[in-house]
Formats: structure tokens, C-alpha cells, sequence
């Protein structure tokens, strides 16, 4: 990572020195370049965490060995019922992803299937910091979008900056070590809550403790709180007659802040639930199909709800690994490798299955069970930060990495 | 790790804060030293002689990481009384709770009943004799799980706050972690009260050997990590033997390959949990640990090199947990996870090995482990106070105790935990919650810190009593400003925060509502998120 001025500083570093000093150069940081069309685009990442099984996001139905090895939990071939969704006469949507085809068809969802990581890992947390940090094999305390917001133009103050929000409880490593993360479960109730004297003398008294440093977290909180207090985000309605799924309610909060222009350059959601090595469930009943009928249904809301303004946006869907091509004893499946990524936006190369697929004979799968890698995430991530981000300085943002050219994942 | 670069900032920036001392995490990078202790001193940690004499200070750095932070005037009682006495007293056999605690309880005593109990409370005492299947059991308890697990949450929270045996309730949270079971999953919801009343706390204290194996043997675990499912002729299921590798032993670089896992997913086939309308053996009970041998692969199995040859049963599985339990990179493992939660984030490599040889000259005692960190020189270091950012269940515990607040009869406390991140028993992943400040160092989690600490200070936290005139009675505003300061921080405040708190409080003429901004404030601010 190039470390040009002291703004390049990451907020583990300010918080190792919290001098005073060094906060004030923090606060000096550079102003921002004038904005231009990329500054109207948002990124979303969507993490499915817990490793979903990509085999039954996308289907390989024309591969034999597919069938023959999910006795119970395998999704039938198109035109049955509970059928897979053809997409290009070898693959298939999951029949609960069927919201999405719409998109698909429009050219505004482009998959990657076998896409992976090169490092050989089935731990959930290892693979999971290695997507976020995009280093495999190699840990780092930064994360790969942390450190492309770094290369971005950045906002006169972070205080209260809504350029990036996390939707949940805990910063996720993919955005560490860049102070302007706003992390939020909900934005729509976030602020001091106590009556109106006693709030104003409390806000006074917390914003003058946290200015001093040390914790810039709280300092950052109360300013993003007033911000969004500010913006009424309990008034919004979606257009376009979008309904998000319950699950999906973040996903709701994100259309309200782009449209609110405040700034938002990237979100992030974290989903859980994909670790299914028990009744993962086939095209009805079982966790898999629970967790893509709602996710089917939220994307979908949340495409349509944004209307015009979609063409400025991307989700991008990934998970840290797949899962065995073979279902196991309790009908689920087990940590495997491969898996697929969505991305779902305006501006992206959609209605194709992207990635050469390797199959699923035994010969080609990856130590004899599980699909193998042929596209490299970091594949993925290079074209997001170029496309989307407008970040073109790669060399730090994916140390290490060598692009493979084919992969042309934008119009 | 830290680059030089970040080092060299840090260490500039250590000397510009003048006197203002923050946490250095690159304390881990530091070339290793000799220890203070005497040569041929134990590592376990019978020689005191790294640890200075108490003031209130060092007394408080104690409380804070091993215990859930004082209640009043504890500080000042250990200062008085000095450590060895107090760590005997804590790493004691564990004692019936006292009448406090008792009475606190009782409101919460059907949340640890064993399953076969909970199900016949749930659903009539017919319910063990119908035969349920997994499936309909499963959502026949689902309506009662919310209220239950409210319960259950709300008990280890009593606990924290009210037991005297804190180091135990310290542990007990350090293992519901370490060994994380999920409840919300399936059949797990029946378990974690039992799980946490009958092997975690009686255990927390004991063998590392012995918690592993309990564990490993308990229907929360087994139905959570899905070995209750894993057959070696319908299908082997890695997901416990993994974890068991990566997370409970070894740790991910303790050096197992794939193999292992598979090998030890195949050892481990047959364990399992007994149900109600399945034929039950002898005195078997349904809910419990059971070996199925027609579950098990009986073929020759290889771990780390260790033959485990054909025909074993049930046995093998104990012989491979007591091995990894001795294997050095467990205790390595075990070594560095301690020192980070009880000294600082980036554990320092001096306490990890000091740690480590105790673990491996006492074949794994925790209480020798956690003697030798409390008496390692880092732990004494000025450089780790107040290093360590408070997890939620940390902050919202030792604000209660700070407070002497009484938790009442509802279940109402876990909320609070919910909206701060830490919902107990409700982490899905296997790695439990984390530990460190980059973790929970989340512009949600502050807000909430900020609001839970005026919901305090007002008496309106649903869950718990507090008097905050018993507290605090002063009323003159510097003379509050004082005993606040003294109350909440041992008087570790800098002179930013004080001089804050000192004009709002000058500012405000109603002592009541003085009293409120005080502990709002103190519980608030910067200072109280650390320890």
C-alpha cells in the first residue's frame, strides 16, 4: 500500500499513536477533486456468508454428474417441476431466484460461475478475510474496498461522512483501516435517544469528549447521527411498487441514501445462514430455498424501486467458497471450493454466464469433490474497482495479482 | 502485523501524547525479554515477583480483565488486601451462589433445566413418549424458544454482574466463545442452558482435556457442528472435526492438513444424541450423548500421524480429543487466545509462551494458565492499561457493576445486549464473537454505548434496578465530579474529559438531574470503553 501523505494514514494507525498531532493531520486531509460522473455511482456488496452452495444458485443441469450426485437436494432440469430457470441452455436459476430472471433477460445481471479463490482453504474465516483483504494466502489488516475508497477523491471532513455504510453490528474487514465507515444494523433509529434538554446537553457533552481522539469511532458516530437525522429516513417509501422482504430491509435503507444524494459510494450487507451442511433443502422446502426467496424477492425490489437510478449502481454478490459437489449424510453439503459471484447493476455485461466452467466430471473437479476455480475473484474485484470505482492505480488495491484479460464483465 | 512504518508513527506518537498513554498493539513485535521472575521460578505462576504491590490503579487493571470491572469500592479492597489472596479465592472449586445471587436467579432457573425436562414443561409430561420426529419436536418448541432464550441470557448476565467467583464468569464467557454453539439451530435450542450450567461454568476452571471432551460430547455441540448427523454410511460431515481442529485445538496454523479433518470426521462417526422414540439402551436417557456403532467407520484412520487402527469404536474418539488436548500447538493456540483477551489485542509473545510452558508443565490446568499470565510482566506493563476495548457484554456488565445496579425478574437486560451487537448465544458462526477492537469498534456499537449509558443514569435500562443517589449522593458539583470520577474510572479520566463533564455538571442546577448527566457522561465517555 502506497503511503503518499498522512491522510493515507489507516484509522488502526491513528488509533496505535491517538496524538493529537496526528489527528489534527488527519482532520487536514486533502480537499476533494471536483466531482465528476463516477462520484453519482454507488457500489453494493452483498456477503452471503457461511459459503453458499453456487451449484444450486446457478445449475449446471446439462452436467450429468450433478443429478447423480444430490440424490435429495439437487434441482431439477428446466421445464420439470421445481425446475431450474434455463438462462443459456446449460445453466439454470434456482426456481426461488426467479425474480431475478427479469434482470437477467434486461442484460442488468452478468454471473461468474466457478469463480474462487486460489488459495485452497475450507475455513470459513480464513477464505472470508482473503476475499476481503483480496490477498490469498496472505493476511493483511486492510480491507480491498478500504482501500480503494483510500484512492477515491474523499469528502472534506469524514465526520459523518456517508460515502460508505456497513449495514450490521461489526465493521467487516473488506472496509477496515478507512475512518469514514459509517456501521449501522439500521439507520432509520440511529441517534441519541433521551429527552430534548437533557439529549442537548448529553450530544454537547459526548461530541466534546470524543473530539479529543483515541476513539474516533464515537466522534464519527455523532456526527453521522446528526446527518441522518437530518434526512428523515423513517418518511421513505420505495417507488415503483418495490416490496423488500423483511430480510431485506437494509437493502431499502441503501435505495433511500442514494436517492437522498448523500454521497454514498459504497454499502455493504452481510448475510448469513449459507453454511448448509444440514437439509439444505432442494426448490421448496430447506434453508437454501428460505434464504433465496427472500433474497430473490429483495434484489428484485430493490432494481425496481431505484428505477432510472439503478444504471448508477452495482450489487455485487459473492461468498468466500462453495460447497461439495456431493451431498453428505444430513442432506447438506460440505465445505467445497468454487462457487458463483452476481453482478447485478445498470452497467454491467448481463444475461450471460460468464467464467469457463471446468464441469463436474470427476477428473475435473478440484481434489476429486468439489468444483474447481478457473476464474479468480480477484478477477472480478479488478473490474469492479475499474468500472464501477473508477479506481484505475490497481497495483496496491490487488497486490500481487495478474489479471486475466477475458474476463469482460462491463459494457 | 504492524509495518515498521506503523511502528515508527506509533512510537512518534507516543512521545508528541505527552503523557497521555493509549495501547500499543505493537507490543506483540517487541524482541522478547526475560521475564521478571526469579530463575527457576514455575511459569505456572508460584512466584509473585512479577507483579508490583496493588495501589487502587493496579487493583482496577485487574477487576477490569479479570474480573467484569468493580463494583463499589472493590478496587480499593484489593488494593488493600493485595493479589495472592484474592486469585486463590478466585480460581477456588466453585461455591453455591450466595443470597444475592440466589435471589436474582430464581427467576431464570428453568432456562439451564436439561432438555428431557425443558420438552416435558413445554409440551406435558407425555411428550418424551410420543415419538415426535425431529421435524415436528423441532417446531413444537420453536414458540417457547424466544421467552427461553431471554431467560438464559438473562441468567449468565446476573451472574456476570452479581457473582463473586468473577474470574469463573470471565471464563465462562471466554469458552461460550470459544466452544460457540449456536441456539437458534434446529434441536440446539433445547441444549445451551444445560450446556452452559453443566459443562462450561463447572468446567471453566478445570483440565482444558476435560472441557474439550465434555464439549465434544454435549447434544449443543454435537447438533450444532451437525457430528449427530455425520454417518460413515450414509455420509461423513466434516463440519465439527474442522472446527475442532481449527478453532477448539489447534488452531488454523496448528498444522493439519485436509486429510486430518477427513480422519477425524471418521473417528468421530457414531457420536450422537439420543432421542425420545428411538429404542433406548439400558439407562439411557433420551437428549443424551449416545455411540450408534452402526454409525461408525471402523476402518484404519491416520491424524497427525498417529495410527488409529481398524475395529476401534467409541474409544478412539476419546484417545484423539486427549491427543490434540496435549499437542503443543494446542496449547500455543489456547496460550495466545488467552493473552489476547487478558493483556492486550496483538497478544505479546512473552506472556503467550509464559502461558504455554504453563500449560504444558501442568497437562493443560486453566488455572495454572491464567496465574502465569496475571503474573507475567506484560500484563504489569503501564503499556497495556486501559489498551483494551471493552466487548459489549464487557461494557454493559461492568457499567451494571460500577453501578451496583440489581438486575429485576424480567428478562428485559438482554435487549440492551442486543442492540450493543452481542446477543449471547445467538452468533452463527463457530468462531464465537470476537475479542479484539477492530471487531466492535462500530460507529452502531458507540451510539449504543452512548445510549445504553444515559438509559442507566436515568433508571430507565428495562432490566435493572439502579440508585444512582446511592451511588452518588454528593450533590455539590465539584464534590460529585470527584466521587463520579472515582466511582466509574478509579480516577483514570484525562483532563479533556473531566474538564467536560465539570462544566456540564456546573451547568445543570438540579442535583438530580446532575447526578444523571455524571453518570451518563462517565459511562459514556471515551475512558469507560476501555480497560
Amino acid at each position: 500500500m502506497t503511503q503518499r501523505s498522512p491522510a493515507l494514514l489507516s484509522r488502526r494507525q491513528l488509533l496505535l499513536g491517538g496524538s493529537t498531532l496526528l489527528l489534527s493531520l488527519a482532520g487536514a486531509r486533502a480537499a476533494p477533486a471536483g466531482a465528476g460522473p463516477l462520484s453519482a455511482r454507488t457500489l453494493v456488496c452483498l456477503f452471503l456468508r457461511g459459503a453458499a452452495d453456487g451449484l444450486s444458485l446457478v445449475v449446471p443441469y446439462a452436467d450429468p454428474e450433478y443429478h447423480a450426485a444430490r440424490p435429495s437436494i439437487a434441482i431439477a432440469p428446466p421445464g420439470r417441476s421445481g425446475g431450474a430457470l434455463d438462462l443459456d441452455g446449460r445453466f439454470g436459476l434456482h426456481p426461488r431466484l426467479a425474480p431475478l430472471l427479469p434482470a437477467y433477460r434486461a442484460g442488468q445481471l452478468a454471473i461468474v460461475h466457478a469463480v474462487g479463490s486460489p488459495h485452497p482453504t475450507r475455513s470459513h474465516f480464513e477464505a472470508q478475510d482473503y476475499l476481503e483483504t483480496a490477498t490469498p494466502g496472505i493476511t493483511r489488516e486492510d480491507g480491498w474496498l478500504a482501500r480503494c475508497l483510500q484512492a477515491r477523491p474523499a469528502p472534506a471532513s469524514l465526520a459523518g461522512s456517508l460515502r460508505a455504510v456497513a449495514l450490521g453490528h461489526e465493521p467487516p474487514l473488506a472496509l477496515r483501516g478507512h475512518a469514514g465507515v459509517l456501521t449501522a444494523p439500521r439507520l432509520r433509529d440511529f441517534g441519541l435517544k433521551a429527552p430534548g434538554p437533557l439529549r442537548n446537553e448529553l450530544l454537547a457533552g459526548f461530541e466534546q469528549m470524543y473530539a479529543q481522539g483515541g476513539l474516533d469511532v464515537g466522534r464519527d458516530a455523532l456526527a453521522a447521527a446528526r446527518r441522518l437525522r437530518a434526512l428523515e429516513l423513517d418518511a421513505y417509501t420505495p417507488e415503483h411498487d418495490a416490496m423488500y422482504p423483511g430480510p431485506c430491509a437494509g437493502l431499502r435503507e441503501v435505495a433511500a441514501l442514494i436517492k437522498a444524494d448523500v454521497g454514498l459510494e459504497l454499502a455493504w450487507l452481510d448475510v448469513g445462514g449459507w453454511d448448509t451442511h444440514q437439509y439444505q433443502g432442494g426448490a421448496d422446502s430447506g434453508r437454501l430455498p428460505r434464504l433465496l426467496d427472500a433474497w430473490g424477492q429483495g434484489l428484485a425490489a430493490f432494481r425496481s424501486d431505484l428505477g432510472e437510478r439503478f444504471a448508477d449502481v452495482l450489487v455485487l454478490v459473492m461468498t468466500e467458497f462453495g460447497r461439495t459437489l456431493r451431498e453428505n449424510g444430513s442432506r447438506g453439503t460440505d465445505h467445497g471450493h468454487g462457487s458463483v459471484m452476481f453482478l447485478l447493476g445498470g452497467r454491467v455485461r448481463g444475461g450471460k454466464v460468464h467464467g469457463r466452467f471446468p464441469g463436474l466430471a470427476r477428473s475435473e473437479l478440484w481434489e476429486e469433490r468439489d468444483l474447481a476455480v478457473t476464474t479468480d475473484f480477484r478477477d472480478v474485484f479488478r473490474a469492479v474497482a475499474r468500472q464501477q470505482l473508477g479506481v484505475t492505480e490497481l497495483g496496491s488495491i490487488l497486490p500481487g495479482h495478474t489479471p486475466a484479460p477475458e474476463l469482460v464483465l462491463f459494457t | 502485523m504492524p509495518s515498521s512504518k506503523s511502528v515508527l508513527i506509533s512510537a512518534i506518537a507516543l512521545l508528541l501524547a505527552a503523557g497521555t498513554v493509549q495501547c500499543l498493539r505493537t507490543l506483540g513485535d517487541a524482541p522478547p525479554r526475560e521475564p521478571a521472575a526469579p530463575a527457576g521460578s514455575s511459569a505456572a505462576g508460584e512466584s509473585p515477583a512479577a507483579a508490583p504491590p496493588l495501589d487502587v490503579s493496579g487493583a482496577r487493571h485487574v477487576l477490569d480483565r479479570f474480573a467484569f470491572g468493580p463494583r463499589p469500592g472493590q478496587a480499593e479492597a484489593l488494593a488493600t488486601s493485595g493479589l495472592e489472596p484474592w486469585l486463590a479465592e478466585q480460581l477456588a472449586a466453585p461455591a453455591p451462589p450466595g443470597a444475592e445471587l440466589e435471589r436474582a436467579l430464581a427467576p431464570h432457573r428453568q432456562a439451564t433445566l436439561p432438555a428431557a425436562e425443558l420438552v416435558q414443561r413445554w409440551l406435558g409430561p407425555d411428550a418424551l413418549a410420543l415419538g415426535l420426529a425431529r421435524e415436528e419436536l423441532e417446531q413444537a418448541i420453536k414458540p417457547h424458544f424466544k421467552e427461553h432464550l431471554a431467560h438464559l441470557a438473562a441468567s449468565e448476565l446476573v451472574r456476570h454482574v452479581l457473582s463473586p467467583e468473577q474470574l469463573r464468569e470471565v471464563m465462562v464467557d471466554f469458552w461460550s466463545n470459544h466452544f460457540n454453539v449456536f441456539a437458534p439451530k434446529g434441536l440446539v435450542r433445547l441444549f445451551v442452558g444445560d450446556y452452559v450450567e453443566r459443562v462450561l461454568r463447572p468446567l471453566a476452571l478445570g483440565r482444558f482435556e476435560e472441557l474439550l471432551i465434555a464439549t465434544a460430547r454435549h447434544p449443543a455441540m454435537l447438533m450444532y457442528l451437525d457430528n449427530a448427523s455425520s454417518s460413515a454410511k450414509a455420509g461423513v460431515n466434516e463440519n465439527y472435526a474442522r472446527e475442532l481442529l481449527e478453532l477448539h485445538t489447534l488452531g488454523v496454523t496448528g498444522g493439519y492438513t485436509q486429510a486430518d479433518v477427513v480422519a477425524v470426521a471418521r473417528i468421530l462417526t457414531g457420536w450422537s444424541v439420543s432421542r425420545p422414540g428411538q429404542a433406548l439402551k439400558g439407562s439411557q436417557q433420551p437428549f443424551e450423548f449416545v455411540f450408534r456403532p452402526g454409525r461408525h467407520d471402523r476402518d484404519a484412520k491416520q491424524v497427525l500421524g498417529a495410527d488409529f487402527p481398524p475395529g476401534g469404536a467409541e474409544e478412539e474418539g476419546l484417545r484423539l480429543l486427549r491427543m490434540l488436548a496435549a499437542a503443543p500447538a494446542t496449547a500455543r493456540h489456547l496460550a495466545s487466545k488467552l493473552c489476547a483477551r487478558f493483556v492486550a489485542d496483538a497478544a505479546p509473545e512473552s506472556c503467550t509462551r509464559a502461558a504455554q510452558q504453563a500449560y504444558l508443565e501442568t497437562q493443560g490446568s486453566i488455572p495454572a494458565v491464567l496465574s502465569a499470565i496475571l503474573h507475567e510482566q506484560s500484563f504489569w506493563s503501564p503499556q497495556v492499561r486501559s489498551c483494551k476495548l471493552k466487548t459489549p457484554l464487557e461494557f454493559l456488565v461492568s457499567a451494571l457493576r460500577s453501578l451496583d445496579a440489581q438486575p429485576d425478574a424480567s428478562a428485559q437486560l438482554t435487549k440492551a445486549l442486543r442492540r450493543l451487537g452481542e446477543p449471547l448465544f445467538e452468533e452463527s458462526v463457530p468462531t464465537g464473537y470476537p475479542e479484539a477492537e477492530a471487531d466492535w469498534a462500530s460507529s452502531a456499537g458507540f451510539m449504543n454505548r452512548m445510549n445504553v449509558a444515559t438509559a442507566l443514569a436515568r433508571g430507565r435500562l428495562d432490566g435493572a434496578y439502579v440508585d444512582l443517589a446511592r451511588v452518588l449522593p454528593e450533590a455539590d458539583a465539584g464534590a460529585l465530579l470527584a466521587q463520579a470520577h472515582r466511582a466509574f474510572l478509579s480516577n483514570g479520566a484525562s483532563q479533556q474529559t473531566l474538564a467536560v463533564i465539570d462544566a456540564r455538571l456546573r451547568e445543570q442546577a438540579r442535583p438530580d438531574r446532575r447526578r444523571t448527566l455524571a453518570a451518563a457522561l462517565f459511562l459514556g465517555s471515551p475512558e469507560f470503553q476501555r480497560q
